[in-house]
């Protein structure tokens, strides 16, 4: 099907910006979902653009066909508030992964601030939404964060955790403070399977040492092990965007002594192989 | 893609700077015909792209167009660096590079450079003072370290720590700074490097006073103002008045050394008496077993020092020396 272009969109957003709402959302209602998306485009202001999605009847199809960091630009003028999960909830499951992978890492880091921070965002959610998108951030990762935070008081605490006995309401379990407690009750309303894996992960990082080698897990390595499958998922994505730079090369630090740089025939260009030696 | 005639995407948000060696480099090497416009279009895609990876890696406020904007001057002050540090500082060379090596790599020898300047940075900031000796007894009220630095130095500390600069030139003992900005050539490396320099041999002369007279519990520190200038100060004092090394410093002793080292005529420190500090220290440092590039500095440390005091003399009335001297 072939979509009329409209001209001039940013002067479209900036009519449609200034119209009484009722009106803005007749016109903008009028238009294909191809044109709404040219229209929310045109503008970067992100207050702008969330303000255009929110004109449609369910911006649902529009925020899953827009570039996932054009919608985090958004998401980050209200995250924190309990304000962004309106939006947060018309995310695909694919977007809220990549999201998660953009923003939970900082210079090759967990970023603990930006988790606790999205995780209160997401206790905000529709409870079967949180359940969807739940499923695409790595269990590993909350029980990382929420180790010291959440503390199961029983001595058979891996039969309980493993039997599903536990609840949040349980009275084995102590929570640090009220925002814990209201992410975990969310995650169990969400998916009770999802509250017992997150409770047996927390469980396998508190374990002592020899319990460790018992159980044949290795929890210094767990955040590695989620670093390197995110890592390679923005790889991928990065790939097919044409973008063939890594986060291990910004990162990488360089012998200064020895820069290893080709300089002795400049006739020769640069090829694909001089990228391939590089990397090895 | 449209480019105008410095080769840059209209619209973008942020220009290459003309002043950047990167920018030179490019420039050349299209007059020259070095860097084809197949390869130029490779260099602006490859700084795009590293803008791109760096706001992912570091940006916490993606709404922020000043951040965004400060991480693609950063990607490409970085790439400038580097290539500027391979090249040698020379454009005809870095031309070569620049046309044979992914742009990467040049981004990639900046940020090592300025790493390892934020980690240097971070020890010295850490080394330089001086910790009270482990047997002395001292009262509560005493300290138990004195830092080398003063505010200015401290802001030059903070800026590195932030990648930025705030001094043009390095100094003997920093007593101004300008508004912090990027770290954006090879120059500005070496320029906080030789400041970082300067402070390790400065606390290579405090390390040399004897410890237990600095840390005094007779000695009062003034709680405001630069405490390494003051405490060298204290020594001047005492090594002309009493001619030994002494950190105390009486409204009477001041008063007594403005009377015999200041020429009230000219408004300077008398010349022997600053030949004979000066003398004094390089002889002290030899002394001691420190090596010459050491007593050069704290000679000029010296020097800076004894400016400052004669400022203080000059605008201080005789009669007032001894009542404003503590304040």
């Amino acid at each position: 099907m072939t979509q009329t272009k409209l001209v001039d969109t940013y002067q479209k957003a900036q009519k449609l910006l200034a119209m009484p709402t009722q009106a803005a959302e007749a016109l903008f209602q009028s238009y294909s979902t191809g044109q709404q998306l040219e229209i929310i485009s045109s503008t970067r202001n992100a207050r702008d653009r969330e303000e255009l999605y929110y004109l449609a009847e369910d911006c649902t199809e529009l925020v899953q066909n827009s570039p996932t960091e054009d919608v985090l630009q958004i998401l980050d003028t209200t995250i924190g508030t309990g304000v962004a999960s309106v939006m947060l909830q018309c995310l695909s499951p694919e977007q809220f992964e990549e999201l998660m992978d953009l923003t939970l890492w900082r210079n090759g880091t967990l970023d603990e601030k930006s988790l606790n921070l999205w995780l209160y965002e997401l206790s905000e959610c529709d409870r079967d939404q949180l359940g969807d998108l739940l499923t695409r951030v790595d269990i590993r990762l909350i029980a990382n964060m929420l180790r010291d935070r959440v503390k199961v008081k029983t001595s058979y605490k891996a039969l309980f955790i493993e039997a599903g006995l536990i609840d949040p309401a349980s009275k084995e379990i102590v929570y640090a403070d009220e925002r814990t407690r209201d992410i975990i009750t969310a995650i169990w309303e969400a998916d009770e399977d999802l509250f017992t894996h997150l409770l047996h992960e927390i469980f396998v990082l508190e374990a002592s040492a020899a319990d460790r080698e018992k159980m044949d897990v290795e929890p210094e390595g767990v955040l590695g092990q989620v670093k390197e499958q995110r890592d390679e998922r923005v790889r991928e994505r990065d790939l097919a965007d044409g973008i063939d730079i890594t986060e291990e090369e910004i990162l990488e630090k360089v012998d200064l002594e020895n820069l290893n740089l080709s300089d002795d025939n400049p006739d020769e260009k640069p090829t694909k192989s001089d990228k391939n030696d590089d990397e090895e | 893609m449209t480019k105008n005639n410095e080769g840059i995407e209209n619209g973008a948000l942020i220009q290459y700077s003309n002043r950047l060696f990167f920018a030179q480099t490019l420039a050349l090497g299209q007059k020259t015909g070095e860097i084809t416009p197949e390869r130029t279009d490779e260099i602006h895609k490859d700084t795009a792209v590293l803008s791109h990876k760096l706001i992912t890696i570091r940006a916490d406020d993606f709404t922020s167009s000043t951040a965004i904007r400060r991480h693609i001057q950063e990607a490409f002050a970085l790439t400038s660096i580097g290539l500027e540090y391979a090249g040698e500082g020379k454009l005809d060379k870095s031309v070569l590079l620049l046309k044979k090596n992914r742009t990467i790599k040049f981004f990639q020898i900046g940020n090592t450079l300025v790493e390892n300047l934020v980690t240097r940075s971070k020890l010295t900031l850490m080394a330089s003072k001086l910790t009270v000796p482990e047997q002395a007894l001292l009262p509560n009220t005493a300290p138990e370290e004195i830092q080398i630095y003063n505010d200015w130095e401290r802001e030059f500390f903070d800026s590195i720590l932030q990648r930025k600069l705030v001094i043009d030139a390095d100094q003997v003992a920093v007593d101004q700074v300008s508004s912090p900005r990027q770290l954006t050539s090879f120059e500005d490396i070496e320029t906080a490097n030789r400041q970082l320099d300067n402070f390790e041999m400065r606390l290579s002369y405090f390390q040399a006073l004897p410890p237990e007279k600095v840390f005094d519990p007779e000695y009062h520190y003034p709680l405001n103002g630069d405490l390494p200038l003051h405490i060298t100060k204290s020594l001047m004092v005492n090594v002309i008045l009493y001619r030994e090394i002494d950190f105390h410093l009486t409204p009477e002793d001041w008063d007594n050394f403005h009377d015999i080292a200041f020429d009230t005529e000219h408004k300077t420190i008398k010349k022997d008496t600053h030949d004979r500090l000066l003398d004094w220290i390089e002889h002290y440092l030899k002394s001691v077993g420190h090596a010459a590039e050491i007593r050069k500095y704290a000679v000029d440390y010296w020097r800076h020092c004894l400016q400052q005091i004669e400022k203080e003399l000059k605008n201080m009335p005789k009669d007032f020396a001894a009542t404003s001297m503590n304040s």
